[in-house]
């Protein structure tokens, strides 16, 4: 069953572009990072903005809770790592080290270590408690556009414009696997929670859902009528969202492919998304200026 | 420009040089009554305010996205937007501007202007003229050169006002230069660092004659200017500013607060924020109908910066995410004007043009983004008597250049002149050295034909 119609229960503004949107773990709260160079933390399911973070000299391209939401990491396009406390806004830390833009950070899932991707066409493995870089991971042969964390905190998953998904041991910190070629430039890639899995876009309509393990594709998924941008897994891993330049969120069964919904409403791309913990809601962010919180 | 309130203003108790440029950038006309209605009458322009909006497109608009589409051209050039009928058969704009597409009746469009010297500021949309190889005192702006030949159509409001908002690209702030016309007829930048107060707090107008004649006699700086064209009438400066603040037309033309909250959604409200990458323009959609208000209430050219449109691509949306971002907005706020002028009567003497310092690539990059093109871009043209609904010129099937009908720059600075009554053909500005100089290079770029 497609479900079409429904409305975003919350809207929340920025005066610019929106590439980032993030759930606290408990649910209660939203950060989101802007192209208007701030991160506004909101409270759930008023939508109050509770703080504005300001600090960063660019674009935010990642916010995350850590911490037990005692802390705030961003990563935004003026090249660094941030560390905020979410409640008073005090600027915890801060980490630099890519000599171009930084376009994606993912964090581990303890939280101990976080990785970025940049235009400077390498990765940075972070000490994110220490402040301090691990490594630079050097490979990719075109700009970076997406990292992120094995959920067993192993490997390393990055893409870009050079068209390969390229495998990182962490504790090797070498380059161990490529996975593909895509046919075009590598815009978005996540994990499955199990692992077992990698969701892939590059500038075409389609999601490419890649098998670890083999390295084959296991399905392709062609409904969004324009590039893909984002792509998230459900906390339990049963559901996969994407959105992308058609301004809509499909969300569908992944062991199926079968839609469950399709959430339109968006102005403009949509950058960001993501799944509240107990995957009752998901929350967008777009181009439109806008983060729209949507009960499914 | 004009705080009386804070620090900033010393108007009479030690003026420093910067402030009292400040103030010396108050236009003051330079016309007297008898003459500015003997150069009316030579204009053929009766007893009308004839008046100029300039809405410049900082950064560059993308021609090929916005009026000149291609949507037969190969994947990479023609872009994500289809083009959508217009009210004037065989005509097609983008899909983002359905508004102005009912309006196009009413528009003229420009598709291959031509002549950018691809420099990325506002200074040749606001001049006419490439920055480089200036005569001596630099050439004047539009709304300087209109200010020194027609001077003010009242005390109270500037003949040339600049709403352009300080922006991290300088060259996108520029309010316009005097140059030769001279510093009096530098456009009013009511948003320059420094003008957000134009009020009298606890000043009354007699404390305020009192402390400009303590300036009077203590300005010694004063004393030692020549009297040339540019730097003579500091007096008329300071003159100017009374009139201004104590008259508070002005301050009360920049008021939007006072429309009809009706009106007011129709522009749009837009936000103050800087657009795009932090470094340029706002889209302030209330500065549309400020510019309506300023020509209503005596100013002759309003000039304002709307977004930012230099759109390479990621990591800062593509060419089209911004071009969603923006178009709609543009189409909403220059539709309202539209009306709003043909509701007041304003259509017939107010000219407008809209238009950036260049177009874009005609073939996406692998950002996603459209680089700068100064081989061809595009305006838009309404009002002051001109022929709408028609297109001018046409690029080649992949928006490269001017196949058919270039026009230069220049030769939009003359029909716009034109529509004000000054004749570049004959009229003239003596430079610092006393040689005249005519405002475009009138033997190459007459007023448009089709235009006029």
């Amino acid at each position: 069953m497609t479900l079409v119609g429904i409305e975003p229960v919350l809207t929340l503004r920025h005066n610019n572009a929106i590439y980032s949107v993030t759930f606290s773990s408990d649910g209660t709260q939203l950060a989101s990072g802007s192209l208007d160079k701030s991160i506004k933390i909101w409270e759930l399911p008023s939508g109050n903005e509770k703080i504005r973070l300001k600090g960063h000299g660019e674009a935010i391209c990642t916010v995350v809770f850590q911490e037990g939401d005692s802390s705030l990491l961003s990563a935004s396009l003026d090249r660094t790592l941030r560390v905020w406390n979410p409640v008073s806004g005090e600027l915890r830390s801060t980490m630099a080290g890519h000599a171009a833009y930084l376009t994606c950070m993912a964090p581990s899932l303890d939280g101990a270590t976080a990785v970025s991707g940049s235009h400077d066409k390498n990765l940075i493995l972070w000490d994110v408690a220490a402040g301090r870089q691990l490594a630079t991971l050097k490979g990719h042969t075109d700009l970076v556009t997406c990292v992120a964390y094995s959920p067993d905190g192993q490997f390393v998953a990055s893409g870009g414009h050079d068209r390969v998904i390229r495998i990182w041991d962490v504790k090797s910190k070498q380059q161990v696997r490529e996975i593909g070629p895509h046919p075009k430039r590598i815009q978005c890639l996540a994990f499955s929670p199990d692992g077992t899995t990698i969701a892939v876009s590059d500038e075409s309509p389609a999601v490419r859902l890649w098998s670890f393990g083999s390295g084959r594709i296991e399905q392709t998924l062609e409904e969004h009528k324009a590039p893909v941008k984002t792509v998230v897994f459900s906390p339990d891993g049963r559901q996969l969202a994407s959105g992308g330049t058609d301004a809509q969120v499909v969300i569908r069964e992944v062991s199926s492919g079968r839609i469950r919904h399709t959430l339109k409403g968006h102005r403009n791309t949509i950058y960001g998304l993501a799944w509240s913990p107990d995957a009752g809601r998901i929350a967008s962010a777009a181009f439109d200026r806008t983060v729209r919180v949507w009960e499914i | 420009m004009l705080t009386i309130q804070g620090s900033e203003f010393k108007l009479c108790d030690g003026a420093s040089r910067r402030s009292f440029l400040k103030i010396g950038s108050l236009g003051m006309g330079g016309l007297s009554l008898p003459q500015l209605l003997q150069a009316e009458a030579t204009a053929g322009t009766g007893s009308s305010h004839k008046s100029v909006i300039m809405i410049f497109l900082s950064g560059g608009p993308p021609h090929q996205d916005m009026v000149d589409l291609k949507p037969q051209a190969p994947v990479e050039y023609r872009g994500e937007f289809s083009p959508i009928r217009t009210s004037v058969a065989g005509i097609d704009v983008c899909e983002l501007m359905p508004q102005l597409s009912q309006r196009m009746d009413r528009l003229a469009v420009i598709r291959t202007l031509v002549g950018s010297e691809g420099r990325h500021s506002a200074f040749q949309c606001l001049h006419g003229h490439p920055r480089l190889n200036q005569p001596p005192g630099g050439w004047p702006c539009f709304a300087s050169a209109v200010s020194k030949f027609q001077g003010q159509v009242n005390d109270e409001v500037p003949a040339a006002v600049s709403l352009q908002p300080k922006m991290g690209g300088a060259g996108w702030s520029l309010p316009g230069q005097p140059g030769f016309a001279g510093m009096r007829h530098a456009p009013f930048a009511v948003n320059a660092p420094g003008s957000s107060d134009m009020v009298l707090d606890g000043i009354t107008p007699q404390t305020l004659r009192d402390r400009r004649m303590l300036r009077r006699t203590m300005d010694s700086l004063r004393q030692q200017l020549e009297k040339t064209d540019v730097i003579d009438g500091m007096d008329a400066f300071y003159r100017q500013a009374f009139e201004i603040l104590t008259s508070g037309r002005l301050v009360e033309a920049l008021d939007v607060e006072k429309e009809d909250p009706a009106l007011r959604e129709r522009y749009g409200r837009g936000n103050t924020e800087p657009a795009g990458y932090g470094d340029a323009g706002w889209l302030h959609n209330e500065d549309f109908l400020m510019a309506r208000r300023l020509i209503e209430a005596g100013a002759r050219v309003v000039t304002l910066s709307f977004g930012r449109w230099d759109w390479h691509g990621q990591p800062h949306g593509t060419n089209f995410d911004n071009a969603r971002d923006h178009i709609p907005v543009l189409d909403q706020a220059l539709s309202a004007l539209l009306d709003d002028l043909q509701d007041r009567g304003l259509d017939r003497d107010t000219s407008v043009v809209v238009w950036g310092e260049f177009g874009r690539t005609p073939k996406i990059n692998s950002r996603g983004g459209r680089d700068h093109w100064p081989q061809v871009g595009c305006a838009l043209l309404t009002g002051g008597g001109i022929r709408t609904g028609q297109v001018i010129g046409e690029t080649n099937e992949r928006a490269e250049h001017a196949s058919k009908r270039p026009v230069h720059f220049q030769e939009v600075f003359a029909t716009l002149y034109h529509n004000l009554g000054i004749n570049t053909e004959h009229d003239t500005i003596r430079d610092l050295t006393g040689r005249p100089q005519y405002l475009v290079d009138h033997a190459k770029y007459p007023p448009l034909p089709e235009l006029i």
